[in-house]
C-alpha cells in the first residue's frame, strides 16, 4: 500500500485487495479517503464528508453510462468515508502530450468528443486538467470527479471547457491553438449544444475579474 | 512621519493617528440603529466627526499641526458615509496644507495587521458585515481567492438576530447562544471552489427558529457559516502555499471563528495571527497605516482623484508598496 497523493480534500492509496479488506483480487485498488476536518463539528463534518463521497461515486458512475471511460467503482465505504475503486494504470494525457506535441493531435478529438458526451448528459468534471486524464491501452480514461457537479446548463459547462483551455495554456502553451481547435472539433461531434457552449466560453473570458466594476462617484 | 487616518465606510466613524512605529491613538464612534440606513449613519458620522478628530488627538497628545498627512477611507462603502469621511479629509489637508491619500478599506485591514504582528506575506480572512473575502497576495496585487456570493457573514448574523428577536447589536448574544447549543439541525453548505453564500442558510435558518430552541438553531447556523469559512480559507492557503493566516474583520472578534482558523491553521502546520478588537473591526488607526504605506512608497493623490469610489475591489489596487 502506498500513498499516491495527499490534497487538503482527500489522501489517494493504491493498494491491493489484500491490504483493504483482506481478499485477494486480481486487480489493484485506488481508495480515495475524504480527509475529516477537526474544525468542523462532527456532525456537520460527517454528513459533509459522506455526501461529497457519494456525489463523486455517482458522477464515476453516470459517466460511465455517458460512455465515457472512468475507474470502475467497487464500493463506497461509509465507515471511511472513501470511494474504492479500480487502479487505472497508464501515461498520463499530460505526458503524452509533452512527449509528442505534434503526433498526438487526434487523441486531443478524442478527448473533446468525451467531454462532449459528458455534457451531454448533464455531466460537469470540474476540474479538467491533462493530469486528469489517462491513457491505458489507447482509451483516455477520466478521473477526479471530486469538483464535478451534474448540470444540463450552459454556463458550468462552459467554465468546464473554458478551464481545460486555461489547462492547455499553462501546461501546453506552444500547441494550446492547435490543440484548443482539435479539441473543439471533437467536442462538437457528440455534444448537441455545442455552439451556445463554445459562445459563453468567449463571455466567460471577457468578464475578467480585476476590471473597474462600480461606477466612480 | 505622523499620519491620522479616516475611517467611515459604514456604522462606525473612527479617526487612528500612526507614525512609522506605532499607532497613538485609535478612537471610534458608531452608529447604533436596527440594520444601518446610508444617510442615517452618515448624518452620524457628521455629528461626531469633529468630537473624534479631537479625541484622537488629545489621546495622541498632538495637536492638528503636527499631521504630516491625512489619509481617508476612499471605498469600497456607502456612499453617503464614505462622502463624510472624505470631506473631512479634504478640509484636514487643505487647512493643514498637507498631503491626503485615500486608500482601500479592505487592504487596510491587511495591511494594519501586517504592521501590528509583522507577518510578511498571509492568506487574510476578512469576515464582517458588509465584507467576507479570502485575500492573498500574488503578483502585485491583493487578489481576492474566495469571497461571499451575496451577503456578509455579519450581516447574515444581523439579519438572523432581527428575525428571531436578539436586541441589537447582537454579537455577544449570538456567541452565547452558539456556545449553548447542543444538537445541529441540517442547514445548507453552500460552497462552490472558494466561493460561498449565505443567504440560503439563512432561511433555513429562520425556517429552523420557529420549531426548535433558539441556541440549538443558532449554533447550528453559525456552526455551518463558519465551516464553509475556515474550509474555502484552507482551500485559498493551500493553492498559495501560504502558511500564515491573518483575521479581520468585525466578525474576527468571534471565540468559535477563532478557535476553527487555529484547528484549521495548525492541523497544516499554519499559524493564525489575530490583531487585537480595536484594530479587527472598522477604525481609523488602519486607514492611517494603510496611508503612511502606500505615501512612503511613492502613492500621491490631487484634490480632484479623492472621488470616493463605493464599490472599490480589493484586487483593483496595484500594491506599490510589497516587492
Amino acid at each position: 500500500m502506498w500513498l499516491i497523493n495527499q490534497g487538503a480534500e482527500a489522501k489517494l492509496y493504491h493498494m491491493t485487495g489484500q491490504e483493504y479488506c483482506g481478499v485477494s483480487l486480481p486487480y489493484d485498488l485506488v481508495v480515495k479517503e475524504r480527509v475529516r476536518k477537526r474544525y468542523r463539528i462532527p456532525p456537520l463534518d460527517s454528513r459533509i464528508v459522506l455526501s461529497r463521497t457519494i456525489h463523486e461515486a455517482r458522477l464515476l458512475h453516470e459517466a460511465k453510462r455517458a460512455g465515457v471511460h472512468t475507474p470502475t467503482l467497487f464500493f463506497i465505504d461509509t465507515t471511511r468515508h472513501a470511494i474504492v475503486m479500480e487502479h487505472i494504470e497508464g501515461t498520463r494525457v499530460k505526458e503524452r502530450l509533452l512527449d509528442a506535441p505534434r503526433t498526438s493531435l487526434d487523441l486531443v478529438v478524442r478527448i473533446g468528443a468525451d467531454v462532449g458526451r459528458l455534457h451531454a448528459h448533464g455531466i460537469v468534471h470540474g476540474d479538467l486538467t491533462t493530469s486528469n486524464l489517462i491513457l491505458r491501452d489507447g482509451d483516455v480514461v477520466f478521473i477526479d470527479f471530486g469538483l464535478g457537479e451534474f448540470s444540463p446548463d450552459v454556463e458550468p459547462q462552459a467554465v468546464d471547457l473554458h478551464l481545460f483551455k486555461q489547462a492547455l495554456m499553462s501546461t501546453h502553451y506552444e500547441m494550446t491553438n492547435s490543440y484548443w481547435e482539435r479539441f473543439l472539433e471533437g467536442y462538437k461531434t457528440t455534444m448537441p449544444a455545442s455552439d451556445e457552449i463554445i459562445e459563453r466560453i468567449a463571455d466567460i473570458e471577457q468578464r475578467g475579474r480585476y476590471v473597474e466594476r462600480g461606477e466612480q462617484q | 512621519m505622523i499620519t491620522l487616518g479616516i475611517e467611515s465606510t459604514a456604522h462606525t466613524f473612527g479617526v487612528g493617528i500612526c507614525d512609522d512605529d506605532a499607532i497613538l491613538s485609535n478612537v471610534t464612534d458608531t452608529y447604533r440603529g436596527e440594520g444601518i440606513h446610508p444617510r442615517k449613519a452618515a448624518d452620524h458620522h457628521a455629528d461626531v466627526a469633529g468630537d473624534v478628530t479631537r479625541r484622537a488627538l488629545e489621546h495622541a497628545g498632538l495637536c492638528a499641526s503636527d499631521i504630516d498627512l491625512v489619509s481617508f477611507s476612499q471605498g469600497p462603502g456607502l456612499g453617503p458615509c464614505l462622502r463624510v469621511g472624505a470631506t473631512a479629509a479634504r478640509a484636514l489637508s487643505l487647512r493643514n496644507n498637507v498631503p491626503i491619500v485615500g486608500v482601500n478599506h479592505c487592504i487596510a485591514h491587511i495591511e494594519v495587521g501586517r504592521f501590528l504582528l509583522g507577518i510578511d506575506d498571509p492568506v487574510t480572512l476578512y469576515v464582517s458585515g458588509g465584507n467576507t473575502q479570502i485575500l492573498a497576495y500574488a503578483g502585485g496585487r491583493y487578489r481576492v481567492f474566495g469571497e461571499t456570493l451575496d451577503i456578509g457573514i455579519g450581516n447574515m448574523q444581523d439579519t438572523f438576530a432581527r428575525a428571531v428577536g436578539i436586541e441589537f447589536p447582537c454579537g455577544k448574544r449570538i456567541d452565547e447562544l452558539v456556545s449553548a447549543g447542543t444538537t445541529y439541525l441540517d442547514i445548507p453548505y453552500t460552497i462552490k471552489g472558494m466561493d460561498f453564500s449565505f443567504t440560503g442558510m439563512l432561511s433555513e435558518a429562520i425556517k429552523h427558529a420557529r420549531t426548535h430552541p433558539l441556541e440549538d438553531v443558532t449554533y447550528s447556523l453559525m456552526e455551518t457559516a463558519f465551516s464553509i469559512v475556515v474550509e474555502a480559507t484552507e482551500r485559498a492557503m493551500s493553492h498559495t502555499q501560504k502558511r500564515d493566516l491573518l483575521l479581520a474583520g468585525g466578525n474576527a472578534a468571534s471565540p468559535r471563528l477563532r478557535e476553527m482558523c487555529t484547528i484549521m491553521a495548525h492541523d497544516r502546520d499554519g499559524e493564525v495571527h489575530i490583531p487585537p478588537f480595536a484594530v479587527c473591526r472598522d477604525n481609523g488607526a488602519m486607514i492611517a497605516v494603510e496611508g503612511m504605506v502606500e505615501y512612503a512608497a511613492g502613492r500621491r493623490m490631487a484634490l480632484h482623484e479623492t472621488t470616493i469610489r463605493q464599490k472599490w475591489r480589493s484586487d483593483e489596487v496595484d500594491v506599490i508598496w510589497r516587492d
